[in-house]
């Protein structure tokens, strides 16, 4: 017993030995480890998942990102998180282990959105270019395009005008299309809006994706020819709800303005002028003394009797305008239902007066489980806006002379008065030109001189008021009332196979209230309302099964669909005039309806489609996708109605490969190449017959009774036989990704021919129309687009990263129904010629040499046989035209290629900068080698006074010809289109910089919020504009009228300055 | 595998159930298409009216080369640079170049309605072949006599414009029905004889379609349609420009003798709103204000410019803006008989600034006035008539109707003493002043310039009297100082009459017309070269 005991107790005590010993070993091992979790940029990061290596014990992260885990000492804790680099430690004694995680900077695993469905980014085999939207809403605009400008390489987005809320001119790829839209096809959340890029309110985009070559695009069919751009609106993805709000305010004001004489220094340019010929003995003496009567007394008028000069430019624009926005978003959920709801409100004024956008958009999204297999989303966006509109072009302003002022003081209203029928002016009362015609002028001139008109003068012949008094009583508002819903339900009856079913409505209630008060443009013209109303309705039904099949190393995806879509277009107008106030109130009571401009209009649009696509890939190395849509539209006669749109692409992940895996430069390489087929149908519905339109006439006694009548008098000409014109287009790409991922290139070169254009063919004018709509044709585009992502620096405190991007299209009209050229015509009948083996537009018009500075230069010209049925070619200081065909006769058979609007590339450089709680985001971007027709330098009005188009070296004399290459105003030919006007539309700008501070987290916990950020943003910071040019816009286009015409473009007249916004905002997350 | 037939259904529900091709098959709603429509006369004469509706787009800038390139009038403001003025002043000066906007508006306005005009005498089968019009069936079926007053009413349209057109722009192309784009550019010019070969074989059949009717006779819900009278005197003048007179006398006496249609009393009443389609008018372009867009735009258009809502509401543009000459040429003493239509036509608006008054009527909106648009009036055929006949004696025929129209104006009969000129006479049988052969051709044109001062019909007038290009440099001359000199720089007064050219009389086919077809070179007129 006793040895059992001493054995059992030595054993037990052996036993506890080992044991203890054991455990206290153990117990000495096991650390208790506790720490907090942040990211690069200081931001605590809850969620985080925290778990040691082979082994099942984990954590996650508090809202604090707090962790506390207990593991053996020397073994490795490994931290994970989604769109982090995945940290291991390894567990040493330290109690506190604090853990920065860096953001994952490989793009690799990136989801990207595509045509009905998602894909991998490192699966994507043609060219999708997506851009997440991290400062988008730092940019005061009221409208996401412009958001965009210089972000994605092949994406082209032109501010035509400096409206507030006014439409860019956006383009994918150049333009393939020329019939009357190449605008890409927007999609919203799988929604088909036409005008999303100014629906979506920017503050609600998660991410923007472009399909830019036909493979990608061709699941989109016959509206895809120009680009798709997808739009993913954010939702909710956390389970505490997460509050936001952002406000900021800014102030724009004009870059640049107009350079003028006044009056009085244009009248003494025009006496030095006279001295200076007098001077010249070849001068005949009624030629010297070039200044009208009118001059001079329109020089009295702003010299002596108003006493100074009016600076119009100024009148057009407001003191101070702002931009204000405000957004409030909520995102969150339970279980099985995430939501986000977002409300914003914009007001934005632009820089003229009476043009101003308000904005106002509610977004709520739902998206929930019903069960294991069924899922729903609901999305509903109503929005506002209400615009308003000058009702003056800035032209009206800046040709418009200084000597009159835009209101009658004391002297001025006594002036008018001399004439009886202005008797009733008081001041105060707007002044107008007729006020100060008829009447005699004397004064004294800039040379000493007195002078006495000789007889009544009118200094400003005009019929209209001045732009201010126009302005001032005409008002122009359109209220634009958007709902898109649209809702959906998926149901998986077996694994990896999903049927979805969505429905959708897309509304919009554009409603215009124009009202004219009395005697606005002209006297006795009464007051006028206009109320236009256009109702867009569209329907969308859409049902697609998704199955998916991963067999070992091979993978395959395939999507089946079908679609409905139908639109209705209801518009009206009702035009009343005559109302017993000026204040309009309701139609009925104008005493007068006009019957000509009061319409009603119906439209309706069909699409029916079937669409598919497969995808396979082998252990995500060798990629290969196929698509392909039938689409059948109303817009084609029977017979003629369907297309077909296939696509094939491939790709290889070269980096995936084995022999890749021993080397650590190269962390990404992929070649992709993609064939496929997209069309356009943005024609007018019905083009293919020709209609008829009310032509009414009055027959009968007394003055007659209006008869109805009709008559084929549409601008354009029917052709029955077309049907939709196709793009085909291949692209090459090449990914490639350095050192993880820290610097990554993209190169596209695409090259797409489209056939079977639809075009505004011009038709013989004497056919009774001066175009038809043909689908003839071929054009080609080439480019290459290049974007470089690289973090340049990057430490604890200071992180840099530049993105360039890059893109060149190439146009060339191939065939033009077998027709060697086309041309087409602008405002001035000046000529766009469309040239099989050119570029599409070229400018077309004479070349000059100078001007003609003697006669005797002339007569030497006409000596050696050259002769002109131009009745003024031969005109000392006019424009010399060129001989181009050398037969000696100047005449129309000399006009040549000026030029084209296509520029050679478009670029852009962000650089993005944090040092600590600062960041610096800087985009400077620009466009080379597009030229424009300088309208403004064509047109006489503005040519006078405007110092840019008429510099001092103009053509005087003989012996004072100026620079030989500035004509004298009057001189020569007018209105025929030349070099002279042609001008360098390149530019660069500091498009925006940003400078911003967020609050460090702990400072920001103690202000009791979870992050604040302020910062400051500055718009068109900076601009230089090609050295030819002599506006101050070099991006504002003409788009109206003829220039609607994707064949008619590079045209500015009237622009608006450019406009600069430094903007301030504050972003608070609680 | 019960899900599987869940699959199934859902699928075949999705793509079978609203494969409905209505949604792709669709027709116009707002707008009939031209292959659905001309089915009967109900239809057809509502696309004639339409045609009558197309004579006021063309009618917006006639002015421009039928009053402003001869002696009437000028652009009125020197000093202007708006391009509206500036391209006046090309016109008027004979210096625009085939790109002139005008030139182009009034072509493509012109064939526009030739357009609406073919389609109609389609659908009722009127062919125009070898110089001969045929009538066969066509698509809109109609009684005989519904489809020859359509016929005939739409040639006279057809043969109205191709008149004005040939004498604007010389041979220009014969088209006879809706011609597609493809063969339009096949289409050369025609020559000027091809020109009057239609238009006389429209005017001929018209002549043989339409009831002949007198003024009394017309149905009064008609007035203002092209009748058979219309038809007549639109030939006769156009015999007279081929100076066939002799085929013209015969029309000419016709309608003096059988329409029914006569002077009226006072030449003002012939231009009143509160009269209009009287007796004298025998066709016209009616307008109607209203807001009905069928207004006439010359009251604006012609009112001055800054008068503000002086003479018409809305201001005026201050076009069509009378010469000294014209001003001149009517005999307006202060004692003494005095010609009334200078009043009638010619406003003073200020002691400088006179204006076209004879289309004036107050407007609510603006280019919206009730003036009709004489095209054809009783005493155009009248004066048609001396010219046809030709002088026959200072008492003769001839100078009796100058007389008689010369009377209506307020002329008096001259005693045989005094001065002549210095008073508004008739023209005495005997005497210094008496007609004769050398001066009838002057008397008449003058008078004819006269009575119808800024009804379009100058230019015309200039050209068929065989003096156009001495009459407008002569012009030239007469209003150099008061005008022309005040162009800066200044325009000598050799240049602008070197302007005017035998070719310039003509105006140019326009440029676009000629660039637009690359397969055949179309000529331009030889003053443009």
């Amino acid at each position: 017993m006793k040895f059992k005991t001493y054995v059992s107790t030595i054993a037990l005590g052996f036993a506890l030995f080992i044991c203890f010993g054991t455990n206290q070993a153990v117990a000495q091992t096991r650390v208790k480890v506790q720490g907090v979790v942040k990211s690069d940029d200081g931001e605590l990061l809850p969620g985080v998942s925290v778990s040691v290596k082979d082994s099942k014990t984990g954590t996650v992260t508090n809202l604090n990102g707090e962790y506390t885990i207990t593991a053996e000492k020397g073994k490795i804790l490994i931290f994970k998180f989604l769109g982090y680099k995945t940290v291991a430690q390894g567990v040493t004694d330290q109690k506190v282990m604090n853990v920065t995680m860096e953001v994952e900077r490989s793009m690799i695993d990136e989801v990207v959105v595509i045509g009905y469905g998602t894909q991998k980014k490192s699966s994507v085999t043609g060219a999708v270019s997506k851009l997440v939207n991290t400062n988008l809403d730092e940019i005061p605009t009221s409208r996401l395009d412009n958001a965009l400008i210089g972000k994605i390489a092949g994406v082209t987005i032109q501010n035509v005008t400096s409206e507030a809320g006014g439409d860019p001119v956006v383009r994918v790829r150049g333009f393939s299309s020329i019939s009357a839209n190449s605008s890409p096809l927007v999609v919203v959340d799988g929604y088909p809006v036409p005008d999303g890029l100014s629906f979506v309110n920017p503050q609600d985009v998660e991410s923007v994706e472009v399909l830019k070559d036909a493979a990608s695009a061709a699941i989109y069919g016959s509206r895809a020819a120009n680009g798709v751009i997808l739009i993913t609106t954010k939702q909710g993805n956390s389970e505490k709800p997460k509050y936001s709000f952002k406000t900021y305010y800014g102030l724009h004001n004009a870059y640049e303005l107009n350079s003028l004489y006044t009056f009085t220094e244009y009248t003494e340019k025009l006496y030095r002028e006279a001295a200076l010929r007098a001077n010249d003995p070849s001068v005949a003496a009624n030629r010297q003394n070039l200044i009208q009567p009118s001059e001079r007394a329109s020089y009295i008028l702003e010299n002596q009797i108003i006493g100074e000069a009016t600076d119009w430019q100024q009148l057009a624009l407001r003191n101070t305008s702002a931009i204000y926005n405000a957004q409030l978003g909520i995102s969150g959920g339970v279980k099985d239902l995430k939501y986000y709801i977002s409300g914003n409100f914009q007001k934005d004024e632009g820089v003229m007066n009476y043009s101003q956008n308000d904005r106002m958009n509610i977004r709520a999204k739902i998206n929930g489980n019903l069960s294991k297999k069924v899922k729903f989303s609901v999305n509903v966006s109503p929005s506002y806006v209400g615009n308003t509109k000058p009702a003056n072009n800035f032209t009206d302003y800046f040709r418009f002379p200084t000597f009159l002022l835009p209101y009658h003081n004391e002297f001025t209203a006594q002036f008018a008065h001399q004439n009886s029928q202005w008797a009733d002016i008081l001041p105060g009362d707007y002044a107008q030109a007729r006020h100060f015609n008829g009447l005699s002028y004397a004064g004294t001139m800039p040379d000493g001189s007195f002078w006495t008109s000789d007889g009544p003068v009118d200094p400003f012949g005009t019929q209209n008021n001045t732009p201010l008094s126009i302005a001032a009583r005409e008002n122009i508002n359109r209220k634009t009332y958007r709902l898109l819903g649209n809702t959906d339900l998926s149901y998986e009856p077996v694994k990896n196979l999903v049927f979805k079913t969505s429905v959708g409505g897309y509304y919009t209630d554009q409603i215009d209230n124009d009202f004219t008060m009395s005697d606005a443009k002209q006297d006795g013209a009464v007051n006028e309302a206009i109320i236009g109303n256009r109702k867009y309705k569209d329907f969308l039904w859409e049902n697609t099964l998704n199955y998916s099949l991963k067999k070992g190393n091979h993978n395959f995806t395939g999507l089946l669909g079908y679609t409905m879509q139908q639109t209705w277009i209801d518009q009206s107008r009702i035009v009343g005039r005559d109302f017993p106030t000026e204040d309009f109130t309701t139609i009925s009571q104008a005493a007068q309806i006009d019957q000509a401009d009061t319409y009603t209009l119906k439209d309706q649009i069909g699409l029916l489609s079937y669409l598919g696509r497969l995808t396979y890939d082998y252990k995500g190395k060798y990629l290969f996708s196929s698509s392909f849509r039938v689409d059948g539209s109303s817009y084609f006669k029977k017979g003629n109605q369907y297309g077909s749109f296939p696509s094939v692409s491939g790709g290889w992940l070269i980096s995936n490969e084995d022999f890749m895996q021993n080397q650590k430069v190269i962390s990404n390489l992929k070649i992709r190449t993609s064939y496929g087929a997209t069309g356009n149908n943005r024609i007018n519905s019905f083009a293919y017959q020709d209609l008829l339109y009310p032509a009414n006439y009055a027959f009968g006694g007394g003055t007659g009774t209006v008869n109805s009548g009709l008559s084929p008098n549409g601008a354009l000409l029917a052709n029955p036989n077309i049907t939709w014109e196709r793009t085909f287009e291949s692209n090459t790409g090449l990914d490639v990704g350095f050192l993880n991922n820290r610097f990554n290139l993209t190169l596209e070169y695409y090259n797409s021919v489209t056939d079977r254009l639809l075009y505004n063919q011009a038709a013989m004018s004497f056919s009774g129309s001066n175009e038809f709509i043909n689908n003839a044709g071929k054009v080609r585009n080439q480019g290459i687009e290049v974007e470089i992502t690289s973090n340049n620096y990057k430490s604890k405190k200071v992180d840099w990263t530049t993105s360039i991007t890059f893109s060149h299209n190439k146009n060339k009209l191939l065939e033009l129904g077998g027709e060697p050229y086309q041309y087409n015509f602008g405002e001035r009948n000046e000529v766009y010629a469309a040239i099989v083996g050119e570029p599409a537009i070229q400018f077309y018009g004479y070349k000059t040499a100078g001007v003609w500075t003697s006669q005797a230069q002339i007569d030497e010209a006409k000596a050696s046989g050259i002769t002109s049925p131009l009745s003024r070619y031969f005109q000392a200081g006019g424009l010399k035209y060129v001989d181009i065909n050398g037969d000696k006769v100047i005449n129309s058979d000399d006009r040549t290629q000026l030029g084209s609007p296509f520029p050679d590339f478009n670029w852009g450089i962000s650089n993005s900068l944090k040092v600590g709680s600062f960041d610096l985001n800087v985009l400077i971007q620009g466009s080379q080698g597009g030229k424009l027709i300088n309208g403004d330098a064509n047109y006489n009005e503005t040519k006078r006074y405007n110092k840019n188009f008429n510099t001092d070296n103009r053509w005087l004399s003989e012996m004072y010809p100026g620079d030989g290459k500035t004509p004298y105003y009057t001189n020569g030919e007018n209105w025929l289109l030349s070099d002279y006007v042609i001008e360098d539309a390149s530019y660069a700008s500091i498009r925006t910089a940003i400078l911003g501070y967020t609050l460090p987290s702990k400072f920001a916990k103690k202000a009791g919020v979870s992050a604040l950020r302020v910062y400051a943003s500055a718009d068109n910071l900076l601009y230089f504009m090609g050295k030819s040019y002599r506006g101050i816009n070099p991006e504002a286009r003409t788009t109206s009228s003829a220039y609607a015409s994707p064949l008619v473009d590079g045209y500015q007249r009237g622009a608006f300055p450019l406009v600069r916004t430094f903007t301030f905002g504050v972003d608070i997350n609680f | 595998m019960k899900k599987i037939k869940y699959i199934i259904a859902l699928t075949l529900l999705a793509f079978i159930a609203p494969s409905c091709k209505k949604v792709i098959d669709l027709e116009p709603i707002s707008n009939t298409g031209t292959e659905d429509f001309y089915k009967n006369y109900t239809e057809t004469n509502v696309a004639l009216t339409g045609c009558y509706n197309g004579l006021h787009e063309p009618l917006y800038n006639e002015w421009m080369f039928t009053e402003l390139r001869g002696d009437n009038s000028y652009q009125g403001s020197t000093g202007s640079s708006a391009v509206a003025n500036t391209e006046l002043d090309e016109l008027d000066m004979f210096t625009l170049n085939p790109s002139h906007d005008k030139v182009y508006d009034y072509w493509l306005s012109t064939y526009k309605n030739i357009r609406a005009i073919n389609y109609v005498l389609k659908s009722i089968g009127v062919n125009y072949q070898g110089g001969n019009i045929t009538i066969t069936d066509g698509t809109a079926q109609m009684n005989a006599q519904q489809k020859n007053e359509i016929a005939g009413e739409a040639l006279f349209l057809r043969a109205y414009h191709y008149f004005n057109l040939v004498r604007l722009y010389g041979g220009v192309f014969v088209i006879t029905e809706p011609v597609d784009p493809k063969t339009a550019k096949q289409r050369d010019r025609n020559t000027v004889e091809e020109c009057y070969q239609l238009i006389t074989a429209d005017l001929l059949k018209a002549k043989e379609l339409l009831p002949s009717k007198t003024f009394s006779q017309l149905n009064i819900s008609n007035l203002g349609r092209a009748n058979i009278w219309a038809v007549k005197s639109l030939l006769a003048k156009v015999y007279l420009t081929l100076d066939r007179k002799a085929d013209a006398l015969p029309l000419l006496n016709d309608v003096i003798d059988n329409s029914g249609y006569d002077l009226l009393s006072s030449y003002e009443d012939v231009f009143s709103i509160n009269n209009e389609m009287n007796k004298e008018i025998i066709f016209a372009v009616r307008y109607k204000g209203g807001g009905l867009g069928l207004g006439s735009p010359f009251a604006n258009l012609f009112a001055p410019t800054g008068s503000g809502n002086a003479v018409v509401n809305n201001d005026g543009n201050g076009y069509n803006d009378p010469t000294e000459s014209i001003k001149m040429v009517y005999k307006t003493p202060f004692t003494g008989p005095s010609d009334v239509r200078k009043n009638v036509n010619i406003g003073q608006y200020s002691p400088t600034v006179s204006y076209v008054k004879k289309f004036t009527s107050q407007v609510i909106n603006r280019y919206d006035a009730e003036n009709d648009f004489p095209i054809i009036r009783f005493s155009d055929v009248l004066l048609m008539k001396a010219e046809a006949v030709g002088f026959d004696g200072a008492d003769g025929t001839s100078v009796s109707i100058i007389n008689k129209i010369r009377e209506r104006a307020g002329a008096a009969d001259y005693p045989g003493t005094g001065n002549f000129n210095s008073v508004f006479y008739k023209y005495p049988a005997t005497g210094a002043n008496a007609i004769d052969e050398t001066t009838f051709n002057d008397a008449l044109f003058n008078e004819r310039r006269l009575e119808f001062a800024f009804e379009n019909q100058r230019y015309f007038d200039i050209l068929r009297s065989g003096d156009a290009l001495e009459t407008i440099r002569a012009n030239f001359a007469q209003e150099y100082d008061s005008h022309y000199s005040k162009y800066r720089p200044v325009v000598t007064l050799e240049d602008l009459q070197d302007y005017v050219t035998e070719g310039r009389l003509l105006l140019p086919i326009p440029q676009r017309e000629i660039d637009t077809n690359d397969q055949i070179k179309i000529s331009q007129n030889t003053g443009y070269f």
